[in-house]
């Protein structure tokens, strides 16, 4: 028999180990084993896993379960029928295609929405902020008409200077 | 053949159910209620949770029996909704979770069952020592590595049907549950 580990045929011995394998084959393996010094090693600790697994029982189910499945049956049960209907759509929700559709509408008409919007007043905000948002446009204002006028003052004073002159 | 008329007469009951017949789903709901829950305990180690995941599962499949079809077997349907909520469950809570579990989860230890020859306090916690061993190296498994084993282990599944519930393909299987069995082999040596 060829050596299942030197021809990487681990899955056999996988199943050997796990009684899968049919009377003959495991025969023919239980000898092999015997006299290989890859194999036997192998299978030695692999039925020892098998075995370790073997230990982990599972706790007994809630005596409850089945009244508490039925009372969340009865729930679905007493769905308006739109509720219901929109379990046929259900799986299609389930692939990861349609929300990534949905949340690239969502954000694309966010960026929409926001390039028209001028300056809106967050409705959430503290009125503070906004009042101080107001003070520092009329602050800018005030010194763009003081700038202005400074401006102003100098062309009139320069447009002075030749008459005096004269 | 076996598995065959196994899939029969589950698809036939869903059909059944899918028509109305509240009985048939009792009758589906009584023979896989165990191996799910088990499944589920074991992928996500607390007791709780598993039978909350379960009730999801077979509230899904209630759910899901007009738009039914049997195109696949029935328990590999059922073990994709349970593999599917187990894995999505221990991803999105994993960090604050898994040290929880392992070692405050009074329920997480197993229940001693009562028998005539009651168990030496010495061979209960020899025994409870084991199956933590057991518990740590199936929870340090990778979620995908963990689930293929506890199919393949607890429900001795085969191959195909563990590729269709893992969505993946058979090969992928065989290396997912090489690698698996490698990790365990290292972390359990001890107790050969």
């Amino acid at each position: 028999m060829i050596c299942p580990i030197e021809n990487e045929d681990i899955e056999v011995l996988l199943a050997y180990c796990s009684g899968t394998v049919g009377d003959a084959k495991a025969a023919e393996l239980k000898l092999h084993v015997s006299g290989c010094p890859d194999c036997a090693p192998f299978v030695q600790l692999q039925h020892a896993v098998w075995n370790a697994l073997d230990v982990w029982e599972s706790n007994p189910v809630s005596s409850d379960f089945d009244r508490r499945l039925y009372a969340r049956i009865a729930e679905v049960d007493r769905e308006p029928w739109y509720r219901r209907a929109f379990d046929f759509v259900r799986p299609m929700f389930q692939q990861p295609a349609l929300p990534l559709a949905a949340a690239t509408v969502v954000i694309m008409a966010g960026f929409f929405f926001d390039r028209k919007q001028v300056i809106l007043p967050v409705p959430s905000q503290p009125a503070a902020i906004r009042v101080s948002v107001t003070e520092a446009e009329q602050v800018e204002r005030t010194l763009d008409d003081i700038q202005m006028l400074h401006q102003f003052d100098l062309d009139s004073q320069e447009a002075e200077k030749p008459s005096k002159s004269m | 053949m076996g598995a065959s008329a196994a899939l029969d007469i589950d698809a036939q009951l869903m059909l059944r159910v899918k028509d109305g017949d509240g009985a048939s789903f009792g009758l589906l709901l009584e023979k896989h209620r165990s191996p799910v829950i088990h499944f589920l305990y074991r992928m996500v180690q607390n007791h709780a949770i598993s039978e909350e995941l379960a009730q999801e599962v077979f509230l899904r499949v209630y759910r899901s029996r007009s738009s039914y079809e049997p195109t696949a077997k029935f328990t590999t349907w059922l073990f994709r909704i349970a593999t599917h909520l187990a894995l999505n469950w221990l991803r999105d809570g994993k960090n604050e979770r898994n040290q929880e579990h392992l070692d405050h989860d009074p329920e997480g230890m197993p229940r001693l069952q009562v028998s005539d020859r009651k168990p030496s306090i010495e061979q209960r916690m020899v025994h409870n020592v084991k199956v933590n061993e057991v518990r740590s190296a199936i929870a340090s498994l990778p979620d995908k590595q963990r689930a293929a084993v506890l199919m393949h282990k607890y429900q001795e599944m085969e191959y195909s049907q563990i590729a269709k519930v893992l969505n993946c393909s058979e090969s992928a299987v065989k290396s997912l549950l090489f690698r698996a069995y490698e990790s365990l082999r290292s972390s359990l040596a001890h107790m050969a």
